[in-house]
């Protein structure tokens, strides 16, 4: 991964090759309107399957009035990064428009639209009704569910610790259905699972939050580093700034404690045998300890919580769900039902997973960069990845290197991001990413060490 | 996931219709049909799919193991009850039932395929009557009818696309016809149909193939002493003929059978059934 230095670039990050709007009135004629497009955002989210993307349309020919907007037009943007283009890689990408989210008039002779989109499957899937019983691991029917309904192919960690299930999905559309059933996966390590769409892949992704962890930072070499000193600029040769930073609402351990995240006491009732599974949950020894030589910690290896701080305590939050009462028991056979697991530890794995997800949104921080490198067409370099970010500590000492600022700087999961594509000469797209960890690195280590890791 | 502390706060009620009583485990849970959650598609959701209900009984029953009495719903029975998982609507929970206007569609009539508007009758179990009694093929007494359709009701609730819950087995329809490599009657179902140009999904191709079945003394056992359906003079020995040689089940159902065949002739027959 090479980054160009925004302040000395010249020439355009990226191309708007084609941006073709079809109305769905009449007789359904297309419209080439790259021309009159002069910023979009498009967004990806790990919660999310689809992306959105919110676009200016500057108006000077009584366009919208010709079209009849009225929302559902299909909006096919194709873009090439200037990486990518001499080997001719596209990103192309089907949107419909959700709504107008606003326009104004500059002056007398322009109308700016703001036009608020979603990926071409979210209205496929809007029109869609499932109301049908599955017999399956829950990710063979999110599969199942994604690629009869909506036609695209899903990519997933086989790791999945969940067996058969039955289930009737109660009026919901396909991707409803398959976010409500994916919410009951967990990998055999109990790390819960994510299904989303990227920038640059058609397909569909079904993977748990230990495979992601585990990827290799993109720009191990090369962290994304935020750099205010002017003693300190020499580092910029080697890596790629930070445009902006915000680190805001973090650590809010007290709402992870009364969620039940941290410790608590979770009873699963079956009314058919009158049982319930107790599950004692401590997320220091249920979780961080039991995931100690998990490769996510093997480097970065300082829990992303004060474990020894008494903070977990198993009574302090009860939980009680009533997890079956024997739908599908027959008498020779039985398959579970939706929240049903056989024992204890298998309720722990569901607990685990959601206390996982959870701490992930703990200690959030939210990084601007130059976007050239993300939307190289030729593979996945958004969400889902892993980024390395530095920021140096604020005891600077003159003609010193800084050391690393532990609290902030280390290997993140890119959770979600936006693209801001400006189509202002020369053309420009700054990425906002937001990025997320479990732990962080020791605090013993040098710039030079950080990079070499 | 778990953000609601106490499942109590989570309720959502419903309103179904029963569609089989006959629960395995003898707990008198119920097979429910309910209104706005599981369509009336049986391709769908198939009734062998639908979870079991537990039931609410009053607090004059013991409610202890052996104690007490199960509840006595019956299928068409519109019932009234809780999901104790809230909205995501897996778990239904039987409260009681509300009596209603009985139409004369019964409780067999969930499935219909247009070609069986050619069939006389209102529900199911009069179409699949009036025609084991016409003269199409064979004619049966109205007894041998009974006898047959009683066994019927027990074998698909007289629904023509019934798949067994048995897993792996797969039967297929009103008389639950086996396509086991060794048996092979749901596949001589299927060509028989193809053959005449009949839908077998259908009440009416159904129909069709089970005389001509019968006319061919296709049965699957044997059983001399039993005699020949077309002889039995009463319900109940038409009922026991057609189980015992034509369906051949696991042991255990015959009084069931019998019921439901004598329950039909007070309905069809001597019109004492409520």
């Amino acid at each position: 991964m090479s980054y160009p230095n925004p302040a000395k670039n010249t020439v355009d990050d990226f191309e708007l090759e084609e941006v073709i709007f079809t109305s769905n009135r009449g007789e359904g004629t297309s419209y080439a309107i790259q021309n009159i497009i002069t910023d979009f955002d498009i967004y990806e989210h790990l919660d999310k399957p689809f992306l959105s993307m919110k676009m200016a349309i500057v108006d000077t020919v009584n366009f919208v009035q010709s079209v009849d907007l009225q929302g559902g037009e299909s909006v096919r943007i194709t873009i090439q990064s200037l990486e990518t283009k001499k080997a001719g890689e596209k990103i192309v990408k089907n949107f419909i428009v959700d709504k107008v989210i606003q326009s104004t008039r500059p002056d007398d002779k322009t109308e700016v639209y703001y036009l608020h989109c979603f990926e071409d499957i979210v209205l496929t899937s809007s029109l869609v009704n499932i109301n049908r019983h599955y017999n399956n691991t829950p990710a063979k029917i999110v599969q199942n569910i994604i690629n009869e309904y909506l036609g695209r192919n899903v990519i997933r960690s086989t790791d999945e610790y969940q067996t058969n299930m039955q289930v009737i999905v109660p009026n919901m559309h396909p991707i409803e259905a398959a976010s409500w059933i994916k919410n009951r996966i967990t990998s055999v390590d109990g790390f819960p699972f994510y299904l989303y769409s990227t920038l640059n892949s058609d397909d569909m992704y079904l993977v748990d939050l230990g495979q992601l962890l585990s990827r290799s930072p993109i720009n191990k070499k090369a962290p994304m580093t935020w750099i205010q000193s002017t003693s300190q600029q020499h580092l910029t040769d080697n890596v790629m700034p930070i445009l902006k930073y915000e680190h805001k609402h973090v650590d809010d351990i007290l709402s992870l404690i009364r969620s039940g995240y941290a410790g608590a006491s979770y009873n699963f009732l079956n009314t058919l045998t009158g049982q319930n599974s107790l599950c004692e949950f401590d997320v220091t020894n249920d979780v961080f300890e039991q995931l100690r030589d998990h490769t996510i910690f093997k480097e970065q290896n300082r829990y992303n919580y004060p474990s020894s701080a008494g903070l977990t305590v198993t009574g302090s939050q009860v939980m009680t769900k009533i997890a079956s009462n024997g739908s599908y028991k027959n008498a020779n056979y039985s398959v579970r039902t939706l929240d049903e697991e056989s024992d204890p530890i298998a309720y722990k794995k569901r607990i685990t997973g959601a206390a996982l997800k959870n701490f992930m949104s703990k200690a959030p921080i939210t990084v601007q960069v130059n976007g050239r490198p993300f939307i190289a067409a030729t593979g996945d370099y958004t969400i889902g990845n892993v980024v390395r970010l530095l920021f140096l500590d604020s005891q600077l000492e003159q003609d010193k290197t800084a050391d690393p600022d532990y609290k902030k700087s280390g290997d993140y999961l890119m959770y979600s991001a936006k693209h801001s594509f400006s189509t202002r000469n020369p053309n420009r797209v700054v990425t906002t990413l937001l990025c997320a960890r479990l732990s962080m690195y020791s605090d013993n280590l040098s710039v030079g060490d950080f990079m070499n890791v | 996931m778990y953000n609601n502390s106490f499942y109590g706060d989570d309720v959502r009620w419903f309103i179904g219709r029963v569609v089989d009583n006959n629960d395995p485990l003898r707990l008198g849970r119920l097979r429910v049909r309910i209104y706005g959650i599981h369509s009336g598609s049986t391709e769908h959701i198939p009734e062998y799919a639908l979870p079991w209900a537990q039931v609410v009984v009053p607090v004059t029953e013991e409610g202890s193991t052996g104690y007490g009495s199960n509840p006595a719903i019956l299928p068409s029975a519109q019932v009234f009850g809780i999901f104790l998982d809230g909205k995501d609507s897996q778990l239904p929970l039987v409260i009681g039932s509300i009596p209603k206007i009985e139409s004369d569609k019964a409780d067999d009539d969930q499935y219909t395929n247009p070609t069986d508007d050619q069939l006389p009758g209102q529900s199911n179990a009069e179409k699949i009557f009036l025609y084991l009694i016409s003269d199409d093929q064979h004619a049966y007494t109205p007894e041998q009818a009974c006898g047959m359709l009683g066994n019927l009701k027990h074998e698909s609730n007289l629904n023509p696309l019934q798949v067994s819950d048995v897993p792996g087995e797969d039967s297929y329809g009103i008389a639950q016809w086996n396509p086991a490599p060794g048996v092979k009657r749901k596949q001589e179902l299927i060509e028989y149909c193809t053959t005449n140009g009949y839908d077998y999904t259908s009440l009416f191709g159904q129909l069709k193939w089970l005389k001509a079945d019968l006319d061919k003394n296709n049965f699957r056992r044997v059983d001399k002493k039993l005699g020949d359906l077309k002889d039995a003079r009463t319900v109940e020995i038409a009922s026991k003929i057609f189980e015992f040689k034509y369906e051949a089940p696991q042991p255990g159902s015959t009084d069931v059978r019998i019921e439901n065949s004598l329950k039909y002739y007070e309905t069809f027959v001597t019109g004492t059934s409520s």
